[in-house]
């Protein structure tokens, strides 16, 4: 029943304080970030990996994010590392890397509001996308089999380079 | 003047909370922005460091829909979420790209 017909609202930024957890799965990926430096691109991809390590760390137990947000899906972590060695490599430094209230890991490209490209590791063998443009936004879940990305995918991505 | 920023879709994506996916808003409808800012410090005990502030025209043009339950005063819940990730990582986004991000400057709450 509502009381009153709100033509305006708010939302706050969601903050959370940080969990103190030190799995050895989180190490794996800060250790991949330390040592993968041969060239250029080599050192962008581990230090986007460091980034998922960083974002899982805090995402280590339910509840995380508040009432009804679920802990970092092992399994989703494990696809986001391969998620980032088919990234062209112009997109490494500019990726924002986040855990969802669901327990995904996504990968968010939306410093411009109006060019926007999200690629995430929802369920198992599952990858999931979402791009928005003022001429239109597009979204899927998709098979992912490790061996490449989907094409739907690389269309997104093609589409949010220009 | 309050500074400009964008906001991020990871900060407008739902909960479930309850067996149904929402995101809690507040109605400012006739608040100066320094009452925005101490209402949304009531509301969630600490100062903030930004906020969004949107039309509901336009979320509902997304389509999401406003439900201004009032409990506590002011709250409005954003629903009508798909119950598919991208479906919601998709409309998040348009959330984005309406919204007015705002941060909080010197003299207002902020985060400890």
């Amino acid at each position: 029943m509502s009381h009153y017909d709100a033509s305006s609202t708010t939302a706050i930024y969601a903050t959370c304080d940080s969990l103190s957890y030190s799995g050895s799965w989180i190490g794996l990926l800060e250790g991949s970030n330390n040592e993968r430096t041969t060239s250029g691109s080599d050192a962008l991809r581990g230090t986007l990996i460091g980034k998922v390590g960083a974002a899982a760390r805090d995402a280590f137990c339910d509840g995380w994010d508040g009432p009804g947000s679920f802990a970092v899906r092992p399994e989703s972590l494990a696809r986001a590392l391969q998620v980032v060695s088919f990234l062209p490599v112009e997109m490494l430094a500019s990726a924002d890397v986040s855990i969802t209230p669901s327990g995904t890991v996504s990968f968010d490209w939306d410093s411009d509001p109006q060019n926007q490209l999200s690629i995430m590791l929802t369920a198992n063998n599952t990858i999931s996308y979402a791009a928005y443009r003022p001429q239109g936004r597009t979204h899927g879940a998709l098979d992912f089999q490790y061996l490449e990305l989907p094409e739907e995918i690389t269309y997104a991505i093609r589409k949010w380079r220009g | 003047m309050e500074p400009a920023v964008k906001p991020k879709k990871k900060a407008l994506m739902p909960r479930k909370i309850n067996g149904r996916f929402e995101l809690s808003t507040y109605c400012i409808d006739a608040l100066h922005p320094d009452a925005i800012w101490a209402l949304l410090q009531s509301a969630f005990g600490r100062g903030i460091p930004a906020r969004s502030d949107f039309k509901c025209e336009d979320i509902r043009k997304i389509p999401l829909e406003t439900d201004p339950n009032w409990v506590p005063e002011r709250h409005v819940d954003i629903l009508g979420w798909p119950l598919d990730e991208d479906g919601q990582a998709s409309r998040a986004q348009a959330l984005v790209a309406i919204a007015n991000g705002h941060l909080a400057t010197p003299g207002q709450p902020t985060k400890h």
